[in-house]
């Protein structure tokens, strides 16, 4: 039940960000501006960078290979996932590749996809959609596969057909580890457009850390970093709540 | 008495015989689970099965509700060999069998909408089952909203609302506390005395056997066959005096104990050795 989630305090997180940000200020202050940035320079480089429109303009970018990604590996890892669930076999031929894939560092295969996509946007909608569509699938898959065989059984004992039981059993029965996997997708989802934007093409918030870098504007990073983290904060939380509506679904 | 001989029993069993592999590779080695069980129930009676633990009784409840075949014998209910889950016989699951994703009422109406009746017909029917268990608070709740009393309530009314007139339970109270298992002893009886429906309830409880029995049928382990059918004598409506007081209670219960033991003591000389 929704009223048995522990209220959040709200005091602890404040004093701990005024602590951070205080502490950030004092140092940053004392070191070498070439190398870091107080608070209060990220505060100014940060809005040079809204009234410029250059963060706008790289925010943007990297929604839309973000979105745009994220979305085709949403429709197609879910039902690639229920055919893998689905049909064992061909969920056991495609397991070791899956395993090598998840246990591979993401950045090995950037060379490779150079290769195959070029550095423009479709190299970054690859690397976005790839990552996000294994991981959609594979929960999507032991979703299908752990259907509860208790309430297989209850649906049987009650003659329910195979398209009832797939409707009223099977399909309900995944939906939290759908909902997993839509979770993960998305947390690789981000990590797989800066990738995309650090390595191939320098554009989108990705390139501004990017370009922060060589250009040795630490403030600069800073605020791309600022970015991608609240971004990526909304988006997994948004998801983080869908999952923990779904919860009960596991079990009574 | 004459009647009940010469009418067509509820549920007849011939020559039941299952046994089990103990894996999954072809030559495993197999455990007879129940040896030639045969068994005649009367329409409207209330049976109980009690038996030390691995004795078969849930696969033989099982069977019963075509849930699993038999590997020998028949299930014959009304004079008909069944092979398949029928309408006439409604199952209540020790684990309750809730769909976490729907709320009460549509668990209850669940078996109604499978077999595609109106909506309005289905929901009248679900309802009025879910009053006489008392639940009409909660029709619109989710299972894990429930204590488990008030889930195994709900699968209850969703055996009843089926209309089916032989209900198959496996210890249906054995996973809720004992000051509410006795309540539900107790609804479950006024609610059998109004229908009078066929029950077979199996329970590893033997107070529970012979409280809510016309006849307990007693097992024996390894393999699984009826011991003994011991019919029990106490009037009905059993909750309105103290049925736990009376000497018929007391006899009965003391002798299928004896004989439960004897098997558990046996079970346990085995084990040592």
């Amino acid at each position: 039940m929704l009223a048995n989630l522990k209220k959040p305090s709200i005091w602890l997180p404040l004093l701990s960000l005024v602590i951070v940000f205080g502490g950030w200020e004092i140092v940053g202050r004392s070191i070498n501006p070439l190398l870091f940035a107080p608070p209060s320079v990220v505060a100014a480089q940060f809005s040079e960078l809204v009234t410029s429109g250059e963060l706008a303009e790289a925010a943007q970018i990297t929604m839309k290979a973000l979105f745009l990604g994220y979305a085709l590996a949403v429709l197609a890892g879910i039902p690639f996932g229920i055919v893998m669930g689905a049909w064992d076999r061909f969920g056991d031929i495609l397991q070791p590749y899956l395993y090598a894939i998840f246990a591979t560092p993401r950045v090995v295969v950037v060379p490779l996809i150079v290769v195959w996509f070029g550095i423009g946007f479709e190299a970054r909608l690859f690397l976005v959609f790839f990552w996000s569509a294994i991981a959609i699938s594979v929960n999507t898959a032991q979703g299908v596969r752990h259907a509860r065989p208790d309430l297989v059984e209850v649906a049987h004992s009650f003659q329910a057909s195979r398209l009832q039981m797939a409707r009223h059993v099977l399909i309900p029965g995944a939906i939290p580890f759908v909902v997993a996997g839509l979770r993960i997708g998305a947390e690789r989802a981000i990590v797989g457009v800066i990738i995309g934007e650090m390595f191939l093409q320098i554009v989108g918030l990705g390139g501004v850390i990017a370009s922060g870098s060589s250009e040795l504007l630490p403030a600069k990073m800073l605020c791309a970093v600022a970015v991608i983290a609240v971004m990526g904060t909304i988006i997994v939380t948004a998801l983080d709540m869908l999952e923990r509506r779904f919860q009960s679904w596991k079990g009574a | 008495m004459k009647d009940t001989m010469l009418e067509t029993p509820a549920i007849e069993l011939k020559g039941i015989r299952k046994t089990f592999k103990l894996s999954d590779s072809r030559d495993a080695d197999t455990v007879l689970a129940l040896d030639d069980v045969n068994l005649s129930i009367r329409k409207g009676e209330f049976l109980t099965i009690i038996g030390p633990s691995g004795c078969g009784k849930t696969t033989l409840l099982r069977i019963i509700a075509s849930l699993e075949e038999a590997d020998e014998g028949e299930v014959i209910v009304d004079g008909e060999p069944v092979t398949e889950p029928g309408t006439r016989r409604a199952m209540v699951f020790q684990t309750f069998g809730l769909f976490p994703w729907k709320t009460v009422i549509e668990n209850v109406t669940f078996p109604l909408m499978i077999r595609n009746f109106p909506a309005d017909e289905a929901r009248n029917t679900a309802m009025r089952h879910i009053k006489r268990v008392g639940l009409e608070k909660f029709v619109d709740a989710y299972p894990h909203q429930l204590s488990g009393g008030m889930q195994q309530r709900v699968g209850l009314a969703r055996a009843l609302s089926t209309g089916a007139d032989i209900l198959l339970m496996d210890e249906p109270f054995g996973a809720i506390d004992a000051q509410t298992r006795e309540l539900m002893q107790e609804e479950l009886l006024r609610i059998w005395e109004e229908e009078r429906k066929t029950v077979i309830f199996i329970t590893h409880d033997l107070d529970e056997a012979v409280l809510l029995a016309d006849r307990v049928l007693l097992m024996s382990r390894g393999p699984g066959k009826v011991r003994e059918i011991i019919p029990v004598d106490l009037p009905h409506p059993r909750f309105d005096y103290d049925v736990r007081a009376h000497e018929n209670f007391a006899k009965v219960r003391g002798h299928i104990w004896h004989q439960l033991r004897n098997d558990l003591v046996q079970q346990r000389e085995e084990e040592v050795s």
